[in-house]
């Protein structure tokens, strides 16, 4: 009981962590293709 | 003038973009992105190839943190090899300082002839992550 409780609550607290990461902007060269 | 409209909406499709505005005059694709998104850039890759455009140099605006000298893009797990800008080499320098933290980093990357193959990140500048 103990165990599944910390574990879920370690699960929980892992899960609330914000993930402050990703591309935020990309600027594509493109060129068409004859 | 259907080409860049074409190519606009299929950009847009892709998951976690915000938006999209093409010139093809100047050749250039500005793609915003969602906050959370969990895009990757050989998604765009191939959908401007797949829209009948060469991708060529991609400048970026990424968040990350900073692992063995590489940049960790945790929305998608890539690990970008970090290579120096040659016209702001310290800027390289600075990222590596920032080991374990999360950074913001301004940096291009440039295609292979395969869209899928990992490229390195070439650092331009950067600004701690908030």
């Amino acid at each position: 009981m103990n165990r599944f409780l910390i574990t879920s609550l370690l699960a929980f607290a892992l899960s609330a962590v914000p993930v402050h990461a990703e591309f935020l902007q990309m600027d594509l060269s493109i060129f068409c293709m004859d | 003038m259907t080409c860049a409209f074409a190519v606009r909406g299929a950009l847009k499709k892709i998951p976690g973009v915000e938006s999209v505005e093409v010139s093809l005059n100047k050749g250039l694709a500005v793609v915003k992105l969602k906050p959370g998104n969990t895009a990757k850039l050989e998604e765009f890759w191939e959908t401007v190839r797949k829209n009948g455009f060469t991708p060529k140099e991609t400048s970026v605006l990424v968040r990350g943190d900073v692992q063995d000298g590489k940049l960790r893009v945790a929305g998608t797990n890539q690990m970008f090899d970090l290579a120096p800008e040659p016209k702001s080499p310290q800027a390289l320098e600075e990222i590596k300082s920032q080991m374990g933290k999360t950074v913001i980093v301004q940096g291009t990357f440039t295609p292979g002839k395969d869209v899928k193959s990992p490229v390195p990140l070439r650092v331009r500048g950067t600004e701690k992550g908030k």
